[in-house]
């Protein structure tokens, strides 16, 4: 679904930590947001998804002002980075967890999570508790309830970034390919220049509590802000070597 | 073996209760200088479960008392922690806290003796509950204040942006990750209201008799085997609830 | 609502401590009371002037000192020297089973082994013959000093096995070694300041239990002069009217030193207890 966010502004301890920002986003895209630790990226999805309010302006989602709908009924769910799973609950019934409470019977809440299992490729790991999986998994398990609950929009903040790089890419391939078949909007917090590129099919800058989001790659990369020119400079300078 | 020559001593000298106690309960006669006891014998043991209507009564007075006050503190200090988890005036109220917490618990009744007698709860069970619980409330809180971490905030958060009513995510989610954490609160508070003498002493009055009262009083009238044996009793809970717990233990001299 | 909430903690946690500690001083100054007789200093002024007042304090002090200066090393010994041991599970039982022993029968331990006739006379190669001196109502008060130190070791052998764990102790002593310290250094210059350090609050409130203890000073403790707990539950105890006055003066004393000690620990909290 399509996001729409409207002058909304949020301070903390005196500092203004998003200050008027305002952005739209197509339903289906993927937005990658970079910006300096501290800028107020994880405020920002907190905002939308409803965990922090926002002092003044809008959050409307596929068209509906969500700005007072509390966190449960606003269809955006946050992941974060370190991937949380109910250490009561072994993997096949933390991927159905979501299910459970939109009171879906335990029958068919779990067909539904063991299909997901599969396209996760994590089957033969249904009954392991969280601390038996790998990093890999667990995120993966995370993203997979996540996916079952039919989200309107996704918020993932630095989904990756305790992952090898091995396994970040397989992950950001299959999130890729999963949020394409199901036309998730995401919005998408890293401090990889590349990830942000890859993953993205829109690009912005957090700078100043405002969101700066550009029209294509090429002005992404013109902008000296986002660092793309330092690191193609990077990677130049060896071949001129 | 000399290699461990210091902690062996250390546990033996910190787990003598355990080997002296039940040693001296069953003990026939056991006089200076003999290092062992001469004959062994039941009788002590007949006798704390006869004398003065039995132990047993007394035992589930303890019981009840301290379950009742475990599971009351236990539930206002997590619900209290989680409200308070994320307030800017923790540190004050870790202060406060520290303070009622550390209060020397005769002192603390003799305090409030005046407000209890006038209330009419002076030297009833009731008012030995309540008292245990002002005592024990700080504890508890400041505790789950500790464990109302950032990691259980953001799994309350995930379980909401996940689609759960806040019902839902305290059922299904919260209280079911938390059983741990409350267990070992509830232990905790078990023990602290299970070893209490000062305050059931003096808000009691000597009309509630808890099994501490009572070992106390067999200690006063010069019966060391009746008292090793009432000792055993009174080691016996804690004793149970360490071996189930032993890795989340806070400390209450 | 958080402002709510707070003053709901407060509301149970402090209320009653103010509403008893505010009592004791209207009692204390002849405002509260059957027979008050209305505003007098003359308690403060006999309390304070009775060296029995500032014995009981000073002792109180003294054995709370004596009795965390004798457990910490006692206690950080094992977890130094010996944390191959804590890995065991039956060990780390046999050393943490301890703090399941009430005071109560602490006190009642002490009876019967520091004694002249008690156990550990009889252990000790030639004291059954000579007699050892009785330790309890010892003039030094060896006897509450012994049973209380022997009372705070297992919940410090926890305290700093928790720490060592959380700080990953291991790691930087390893890392110490590596950078050239030698043992010495390695145990005074890291491993025993990153213990002490993160464990200073619940040693400073473990100081405010010992400082307020009841049943150890109770049983082993003697006549005169007595620990400050057991000076105040005598006072209230006594049948003379008279004394509860002085009772109460005691008691707001022992609620401002506490108080203070209390300030002291939560300014150097980094954790809880």
């Amino acid at each position: 679904m399509k996001i729409k966010v409207d002058n909304i502004s949020v301070s903390r301890s005196g500092q203004q930590v998003l200050n008027g920002l305002s952005f739209e986003l197509q339903e289906g895209h993927i937005l990658s947001v970079m910006g300096k630790s501290g800028c107020g990226k994880t405020t920002l999805l907190r905002v939308i998804a409803g965990l922090v309010t926002t002092e003044n302006g809008t959050v409307a989602i596929g068209g509906r002002d969500v700005t007072e709908v509390p966190p449960q009924e606003r269809g955006a769910v946050y992941l974060y980075q370190e991937p949380l799973l109910f250490p009561h609950l072994n993997v096949l019934e933390n991927l159905a967890f979501g299910l459970k409470i939109r009171g879906e019977n335990k029958k068919s809440s779990e067909d539904k999570a063991f299909d997901m299992l599969e396209q996760l490729d994590l089957a033969a790991h249904a009954n392991k508790r969280s601390e038996q999986l790998s990093g890999g998994q667990r995120q993966r398990v995370a993203f997979g309830r996540a996916l079952l609950v039919s989200p309107a929009v996704l918020l993932l903040d630095e989904p990756f970034s305790n992952l090898d790089s091995e396994t970040r890419t397989a992950m950001q391939q299959l999130y890729r390919k999963m949020a394409h078949e199901r036309e998730i909007t995401t919005i998408f917090v890293t401090h990889d220049l590349k990830e942000a590129v890859i993953m993205g099919t829109r690009l912005s800058y957090m700078d100043e509590g405002r969101l700066l989001v550009y029209n294509d790659l090429k002005s992404f990369s013109a902008d000296t802000r986002t660092g793309m020119q330092r690191e193609i400079g990077f990677w130049q300078s060896f071949d001129r070597k | 073996m000399r290699k461990y020559a210091v902690p062996i001593f250390i546990v033996a000298v910190l787990i003598l209760p355990f080997l002296y106690l039940p040693a001296l309960s069953a003990a026939g006669e056991w006089k200076h200088p003999s290092l062992l006891p001469v004959s062994w014998t039941s009788g002590h043991w007949k006798r704390l479960f006869a004398a003065h209507g039995g132990i047993m009564p007394v035992v589930t007075v303890s019981f009840l008392l301290s379950g009742i006050v475990a599971l009351l503190t236990t539930a206002a200090g997590f619900l209290l922690g989680r409200l308070l988890a994320g307030d800017p005036g923790r540190r004050q109220i870790q202060a406060v806290g520290y303070l009622a917490y550390a209060f020397s618990p005769v002192i603390y009744a003799y305090c409030l003796q005046f407000f209890f007698l006038k209330a009419g709860i002076g030297g009833t069970f009731p008012g030995v509950l309540i008292v245990q619980f002002l005592l024990f409330f700080p504890f508890s809180v400041i505790y789950f204040i500790s464990y109302w971490g950032r990691n259980m905030m953001a799994l309350e958060e995930l379980c909401f942006t996940l689609g759960a009513s806040r019902r839902a995510a305290w059922m299904q989610a919260l209280l079911p990750v938390s059983a741990p954490a409350l267990r070992t609160a509830f232990f905790q508070i078990f023990v602290f209201s299970w070893f209490d003498f000062g305050l059931t002493q003096v808000i009691g009055q000597g009309r509630v008799s808890t099994l501490s009262l009572t070992v106390w009083q067999y200690m006063a009238e010069g019966d060391p085997y009746i008292a090793a044996a009432g000792s055993c009793l009174l080691l016996l809970p804690p004793a149970i609830l360490m071996l189930m717990n032993e890795k989340n233990i806070r400390f209450r001299p | 609502m958080s402002g709510g909430y707070r003053s709901l903690f407060y509301g149970i946690s402090l209320l009653p401590l103010l509403a008893g500690t505010a009592y004791a001083l209207a009692y204390s100054l002849g405002l509260a009371g059957i027979g008050a007789p209305g505003f007098t200093a003359g308690y403060w002024a006999l309390v304070l002037q009775s060296p029995e007042t500032w014995s009981s304090l000073f002792l109180s002090l003294a054995v709370a000192f004596a009795a965390v200066l004798l457990a910490v090393p006692a206690a950080l010994l094992p977890v130094l020297f010996y944390s191959e041991l804590l890995e065991n599970p039956v060990i780390r039982y046999l050393l943490f089973l301890p703090v399941s022993v009430p005071p109560l029968t602490a006190a009642f331990m002490g009876v019967e082994w520091l004694g002249t006739g008690g156990m550990a006379a009889r252990f000790l190669p030639g004291a059954a013959g000579v007699g050892m001196p009785s330790l309890i109502n010892h003039y030094w008060h060896t006897g509450i000093i012994i049973s209380l130190t022997l009372m705070s070791i297992p919940f410090l052998i926890i305290l700093f096995w928790q720490h060592s764990r959380a700080e990953k102790l291991s790691g930087l002593v390893e890392l110490a070694r590596s950078l050239g310290a030698n043992r010495i250094q390695v145990l005074f210059c890291v491993a025993v300041p990153v213990l002490l350090n993160r464990a200073l609050p619940q040693i400073g409130l473990m100081f405010v239990f010992l400082f307020g203890s009841y049943e150890v000073p109770l049983l082993l403790g003697m006549q005169s002069p007595r620990m400050i707990s057991v000076l105040i539950a005598q006072k209230f105890r006594k049948f003379d009217l008279a004394d509860i006055p002085h009772a109460y003066v005691l008691t707001v004393i022992y609620a401002f030193v506490v108080g203070i000690i209390a300030w002291l620990v939560s300014r150097t909290n980094r954790g809880a207890a």
